[in-house]
């Protein structure tokens, strides 16, 4: 095997991918989006830029334009945006026409999905791509890493290896794709959930090398620091921790995003214990609309507010329970309820916000279907709500609701 | 307590997974098919206070309403604010006059879109309307508040307040008592409705939320502003409302979170805000979002900003914290010693001040000019490298002691730095800190 580590100027700049020959522009909005987005500074004239070439129609016959601007519009942390864009593309047939550009969309919806807590439905689609043999190699690596991660990030660790070694990913790392990187981060997921916290770590930090020799310096691109400073945590090694963890807020800094940040200040608290920057970073991923790992942020604030004794941390406990239990992050509802319960119960019971408008829209009689409508929940949501509130008032059931006195 | 809305599960489920654009496109869907009369229930939007009870709605008036709504989904999301006002105006043009529904939700969009004017005028020629009494009053309360002229504007909301005991009424009250320098008074009226704490379960609730911020904000007590701010902010996202015109938020919010010296949190929320004034396009929300901005980006293109701001605020007719504006931007000038620009640019403070009754700020102003004017004549009215330093660790909160130990100073110097520091700004204590220093970083 060929042991030196050459740049093949051959391979698109990532994050760009090459679609069929002739499908590029010299220099277009989307040139200029993709440019930014790697260099990770002035995000806003990104997001203008990505924006600029969706709306263009020389741009929009291009597949790669498309995927470039879709993805600074990911990178960017422009849900709203990404969401209607994606929208447009998925009722117009423009790209069907065009090799990759059905699969384009499909993946970018996949991982907002995966984002907002759509575990399943991200998962059938990636799992259909990466299986299509049909579908160019890049897009193929991108959705395999990706479904990496959906698994790993729903503790099935068995099911994530396995899904690496059936699509040979030794052999895929040596072949150095455009998207290795992402590669490499996926098998370093799968380490570390296995509790091969030192393996798992070189894979990050190639990733990282591997992207700053790519030229791409945005850490909303490939989020490799904070898995990263996670896994030298465990190893005990604090002194890298802490170094990658500052890295990533300085660039996450520069580039932006909330989600960026957020992401940085969270990874920097756990090396710091400073939860000043625990509830920066829990205040701007609320903030950001991808609350993927807010239950996570919640979960150790309120844990550390609970090992103080705080009444503080009921309110944030039971707020990772409820993002948590929306994404169907389980595991986590659960180490909610478990965090909760140690708490000493007060005379008072407290409800948390939702708890209290669903009950007490219960108590004037309307039924679970109207509740929904008013507060503009699913029945399911609802449902959940009110259960919460039988337990902790122990009531068996709505005939009970008459006789609680809710407090404001 | 009957709903009607058809497939709420549906959108609702849509929201959370977010197929923003799907759940909004299934509303203007369901929106064609409706029945008309009920198509306002559909939409997010607040209430009018209570008005007569309307004659069963004819087919025309169903057509307006279902306009109106279209309006209202339009100017929540705001993106096209051309096509909200188109749909507004549709629907005054079918049944304005003849519908209070209608004529509510349509003006509200208006509002919104900074109509000031049209709104004003068509207030007035309805003023007489027996069934237009509950809506009118408070609409022209609004353009009032929102044009700058906080004095007649508070007469006439607390006249709704009073008569209809409508929460909207009382948020709006709350934000214009605030802007006129009596944010304890703002707190002490929404207490005595019932309206503390959380307050959930409240009508109006984002209203209350975000106003009560706004009052916090004024009267310097930042973090718990910034947790309503937030909350607002919430409930909003959750209501489908991402248009800062509809409930200003987040400029708000930046400015508390700049004074809390989070400034990656108010970067967030300014550039937020920013990205979402650009997609409205009006020139208020553009100038708020810019001031936001400035000062939770001090960096070299904040003057520019700040002079953006006033200048998209002068050309217009809203006027809402244009002097606070003007006198961010005089700090930052004194900063730079530019001396008489800043008294001028103090000068159109004060005169912003005075017009809106704002006795507070006229007198902040007032003394800040009394310090450019003493910085320019003397040497001596410039802060020093230690003064400022002192300064910003007061500014965050920290106690001469803690100050002290940080700085390895004596208490005693301590003391020293900060009376010349307040002397020098003109102010008399720490509170006014946070304004004084303006956007020192």
């Amino acid at each position: 095997m060929d042991t030196v580590i050459a740049l093949n100027p051959a391979l698109p700049a990532f994050p760009a991918m090459r679609f069929a020959s002739g499908e590029s522009h010299a220099t277009c909005h989307a040139v200029t989006a993709l440019a930014l987005v790697r260099a990770g500074a002035d995000r806003p004239a990104a997001i203008h830029h990505a924006e600029s070439a969706l709306d263009d129609p020389g741009c929009a016959a291009h597949v790669s334009c498309t995927w470039t601007s879709l993805v600074t519009l990911l990178a960017a942390a422009a849900p709203h945006a990404l969401d209607a864009r994606l929208h447009e593309l998925e009722r117009s047939s423009q790209l069907a026409a065009r090799a990759g550009g059905e699969t384009v969309v499909e993946l970018l919806r996949a991982r907002c999905d995966f984002l907002l807590g759509q575990q399943d439905r991200a998962r059938a689609v990636l799992t259909r791509v990466v299986h299509d043999r049909a579908t160019a190699l890049d897009l193929r690596c991108l959705a395999l890493a990706w479904l990496t991660h959906v698994l790993v990030a729903a503790r099935q660790h068995t099911a994530a290896r396995h899904l690496l070694e059936t699509n040979d990913i030794e052999r895929l790392l040596a072949r150095r794709t455009t998207y290795r990187p992402l590669l490499l981060m996926a098998r370093g997921a799968v380490h570390t959930g296995a509790g091969r916290f030192a393996r798992g770590l070189e894979d990050f930090q190639e990733a990282g090398r591997g992207l700053t020799e790519a030229g791409v310096h945005n850490p909303a691109l490939v989020t490799w620091r904070p898995p990263a400073v996670k896994a030298a945590l465990r190893l005990g090694n604090r002194a890298l921790a802490a170094e990658l963890a500052t890295e990533e807020l300085a660039a996450a800094r520069r580039w932006g995003s909330p989600h960026a940040v957020g992401t940085a200040l969270h990874t920097r608290s756990l090396v710091t214990g400073d939860n000043a920057e625990l509830e920066d970073s829990i205040s701007l991923m609320e903030l950001g609309g991808t609350h993927f790992l807010l239950p996570e942020a919640l979960l150790e604030l309120g844990g550390r507010l609970a090992a103080e004794g705080s009444a503080a941390a009921r309110p944030r406990l039971e707020r990772a329970a409820e993002v948590a239990a929306l994404m169907g992050h389980h595991h986590q509802v659960h180490e909610a309820q478990r965090l909760l319960a140690t708490l000493s119960r007060a005379a008072e019971v407290r409800l948390s916000d939702q708890e209290t408008r669903v009950l007490s829209l219960a108590q004037s009689g309307c039924t679970n279907k109207q509740i929904a409508a008013k507060l503009c929940l699913t029945v399911r949501g609802v449902e959940f709500h009110l259960s919460s509130c039988y337990r902790k008032l122990g009531l068996s059931g709505r005939r009970d609701l008459a006789a609680v006195r809710i407090a404001t | 307590m009957e709903c009607v809305s058809t497939d709420v599960n549906g959108r609702a489920s849509l929201v959370h997974s977010g197929r923003w654009a799907e759940a909004d496109e299934a509303l203007l869907g369901e929106l064609d098919g409706a029945s008309g009369a009920r198509a306002l229930e559909l939409v997010e939007c607040p209430r009018p206070p209570a008005s007569t009870p309307a004659p069963a709605p004819s087919h025309v008036v169903g057509l307006a309403r279902c306009a109106a709504a279209r309006a209202v989904v339009l100017a929540n999301a705001g993106h096209d604010r051309a096509a909200a006002v188109r749909h507004a105006d549709e629907a005054f043009a079918l049944a304005g006059e003849i519908d209070p529904d209608t004529f509510w939700h349509s003006m509200l969009v208006l509002l919104h879109a900074e109509e000031l004017d049209r709104v004003e005028d068509e207030c007035r020629v309805l003023a007489r309307s027996p069934r237009h009494r509950t809506v009118v009053p408070l609409l022209l309360a609004r353009v009032l508040a929102l044009s700058g002229d906080l004095t007649n504007a508070h007469g006439v909301l607390s006249g709704v307040v009073e008569r209809t005991g409508s929460s909207l009424a009382v948020a709006w009250l709350v934000e214009v008592m605030a802007e006129l320098g009596h944010p304890d008074r703002a707190v002490a009226l929404l207490e005595s409705r019932g309206l503390r704490g959380a307050m959930r379960g409240a009508e109006h609730r984002a209203h209350l939320l975000a106003a009560r911020g706004a009052a916090g904000l004024a009267a310097g007590r930042f973090r718990p502003a910034l947790q309503d701010l937030l909350d607002a902010g919430r409930v909003l996202a959750s209501l489908g409302v991402r248009n800062p015109s509809v409930v200003m938020w987040q400029a708000r919010a930046a400015l508390c979170a700049s004074a809390l010296r989070q400034p990656d949190l108010a970067v967030a929320l300014a550039e937020e805000q920013y990205a979402a004034a650009q997609r409205w396009n009006s020139p208020w929300g553009r100038a708020t979002a810019l001031h936001a901005l400035a000062i939770a980006r001090t960096d070299e293109r904040s003057m520019q900003r700040l002079q953006h701001a006033i200048e998209l605020v002068a050309a217009g007719r809203a006027q809402g914290g244009r002097t606070r504006m003007c006198y961010d931007l005089a700090v930052l000038l004194r900063e730079r010693q530019s001396f008489r620009d800043a008294e001028s640019l103090l000068d159109t403070a004060m005169q912003a001040a005075r017009s809106a009754g704002n006795v507070t700020w006229a007198d902040r102003v007032a003394r800040a000019t009394e310090a450019v004017v003493s910085a320019r004549t003397t040497a001596g009215g410039r802060l020093s490298s230690q003064e400022i330093t002192t300064a910003r660790l007061a500014r965050s909160g920290l106690s001469n002691r803690e100050i002290a130990a940080q700085l390895c100073l004596t208490t005693r110097t301590v003391e020293h730095h900060l009376s010349g520091v307040y002397q020098k700004l003109g102010i008399s204590g720490r509170p006014d800190l946070a304004f004084a220093l303006g956007a020192l970083s």
